[in-house]
């Protein structure tokens, strides 16, 4: 079992992992630079992983994996606060586009369009928040 | 214009290049990306080095081994282009004004039978010996016979400094450089002076391949590179390896006679290499994290300040020269440049250091091989460190009496504990030596 970023060994040193159902995707020191951050962006920007942003720019789309959980966490919190319908607006016109690829993973379980009658929030996804309705990677 | 002798394209790179009318489609062959578990660009087949994903209801696996040149996919085809040009003989006119050794002559001539015979074989020559010299003669005669040749080396820093050499020695031959920062990826050479990972480029592309540095990271690391230089060449393409330091298994296979070598034990200049020393001079990183020098260190520099002795001072860590850059500001008021890999200054620091200034220089393994600077000493810190394997040690220490001026100079190793690389570094230039003075080719220093 190897590292999905480093391709380094992964040796399971803790007891989460050991019981985990889902084998794990990094190893311990690649771990370390996955740090999530409250609020509308998943995790915390370092330069490990803008280059893990970076491959997935050039196509390397098993990547998404890292991002499902948060992602998924997120958008289910703002269903719950809200209780308004999310509609993701994605917007990356890169030649893989790995946002839709991701949200369209994570929204088979966050979506709740058939139940709701109320106002749309609309939310876009981006790997870089910009402004204010952005749920960003980093 | 954009050079398609024997180049492979990606499907969009191709198709964009038949729009502007560059492809002769008679010579293009084309292969789907990946077909059996195997990529046909970098020649992956370890199941875990392919990526899967799902878009629009299409399922495509894709080679995470060779993604940073753009993605080869189980959809997209590969084109390649037979490599037809014709090189005129001129370009094998060798503009040489210097005599080759009896030594370099001997490698020299090794090197043209190898290519005669089509077949592969390594040079081990110690460093210093003037390798790239030797593989001048073989060049010329690969291009008067319209062999293309490629000379590939793991590092991009030894590829720029090569480069200069080769287009002067062959003024009427067309000499492109690749690697990253490269702006000549699209050139036409008849020599082509490349990194490694650049000939993934290249399909059957070259009759003759050298291989500078075959020991050096990355390529005795990663299989995806041999795999490339292997691909990038005519089947009945003649290889030849360059090395200082061979790995285990290249040793192993010249003493059961599997790979032909020619061994080269003295420098060019008939003096012997130098020795290192030990010193010890317990743990070197706790020393200078707490902003002092080991005394043995600190004595040895200060012997350098007072006879105006050059040194490069190598550390294992980035950090480890961090601390010991501001350790030298403390305890001995000296300011002193370090490079390292990420340094954004690094060229600049290392082009001015080889014109004479400053006395010192830190530097990490950047400057462990390729680098010439005349007149200087060595130390190595930390000498213990996991970092410095064998080949390592002997390379740093190859740095020193490169010059037939300065034929000698001092190597230190600063230890906390002598390792088995230090010993097998010390006892491989020992060893060399003797095999010189054995042969009888060694001039005896001056005493």
């Amino acid at each position: 079992m190897n590292c999905l970023v480093c391709d380094n060994n992964i040796t399971i040193n803790t007891l989460k992992n050991l019981f985990s159902p889902q084998p794990p995707l990094l190893c311990h020191p690649c771990e370390q630079h996955l740090k999530p951050k409250p609020g509308n962006v998943l995790f915390k920007k370092n330069e490990w992983l803008e280059n893990v942003i970076h491959r997935l720019n050039q196509g390397d789309i098993v990547l998404i994996q890292l991002f499902k959980v948060q992602m998924k966490s997120v958008l289910q919190g703002i269903n719950a606060k809200s209780g308004h319908i999310s509609i993701v607006e994605y917007s990356d016109e890169l030649p893989y586009p790995w946002l839709k690829i991701l949200i369209t993973d994570v929204l088979g379980d966050c979506d709740q369009r058939k139940n709701s009658t109320a106002e749309p929030l609309v939310i876009r996804v981006v790997a870089q928040k910009k402004r204010s309705h952005e749920i960003a990677i980093i | 214009m954009t050079d398609t002798h024997g180049r492979e394209f990606l499907e969009n790179e191709f198709l964009q290049l038949k729009k502007q009318g560059i492809i002769d489609e008679t010579k293009v062959q084309s292969t789907m990306g990946i077909t059996d578990g195997t990529c046909h660009r970098c020649l992956n087949s370890q199941p875990a080095d392919f990526g899967t994903f799902c878009y629009k209801n299409n399922h495509t696996v894709y080679c995470r081994k060779c993604l940073d040149f753009g993605m080869v996919s189980d959809k997209t085809k590969l084109y390649r282009i037979a490599s037809t040009r014709q090189i005129p003989p001129e370009a094998g006119v060798l503009n040489a004004d210097f005599q080759l050794s009896t030594l370099q002559q001997r490698a020299s001539d090794f090197s043209q039978n190898i290519l005669k015979a089509k077949k592969t074989g390594l040079i081990w020559a110690v460093c210093g010996a003037g390798k790239t010299e030797m593989m001048f003669e073989p060049i010329a005669a690969a291009l008067t016979t319209g062999k293309r040749v490629c000379w590939a080396i793991p590092r991009s820093d030894v590829v720029i400094d090569l480069t200069p050499r080769i287009k002067e020695a062959f003024p009427n031959a067309k000499v492109v450089t690749l690697h990253g920062n490269s702006d000549e990826k699209a050139c036409y050479g008849d020599i082509v002076v490349t990194t490694v990972h650049q000939m993934i480029r290249f399909y059957e592309a070259f009759d003759v391949l050298i291989i500078d540095e075959v020991d050096a990271f990355p390529y005795t690391f990663d299989a995806m590179l041999t795999r490339i230089a292997k691909r990038a060449c005519k089947p009945d393409a003649a290889t030849i390896y360059l090395s200082a330091t061979p790995s285990k298994s290249d040793q192993a296979k010249i003493k059961k006679g599997t790979l032909p070598a020619c061994i080269i034990p003295a420098r060019y200049h008939l003096f012997p290499l130098d020795v290192p020393k030990y010193k010890w001079c317990a743990n070197f990183y706790k020393q200078v994290a707490k902003n002092k020098l080991p005394p043995a260190a600190k004595g040895w520099l200060s012997r350098k300040i007072k006879e105006k002795r050059r040194a490069l001072l190598f550390v294992p860590t980035i950090d480890c020269g961090l601390k010991f850059q501001q350790a030298l500001k403390a305890q001995l008021n000296l300011t002193v440049d370090f490079v390292y890999s990420s340094d954004p200054d690094r060229t600049k620091k290392v082009a001015q250091y080889k014109q004479g200034e400053p006395q010192f220089l830190i530097t990490t393994m950047i400057l462990e091989r390729g680098v010439t600077i005349p007149n200087i000493d060595v130390a190595i810190f930390a000498a213990e460190h996991d970092i410095y394997e064998e080949s390592a040690l002997v390379q740093i220490s190859g740095r020193v009496g490169r010059n037939p001026k300065w034929p000698t100079g001092d190597i230190i190793f600063f230890h906390h504990g002598i390792t088995k690389a230090m010993e097998d570094a010390k006892t491989q230039i020992i060893r060399m030596n003797q095999a010189a003075r054995q042969q009888g080719l060694l001039k005896e220093l001056p005493s």
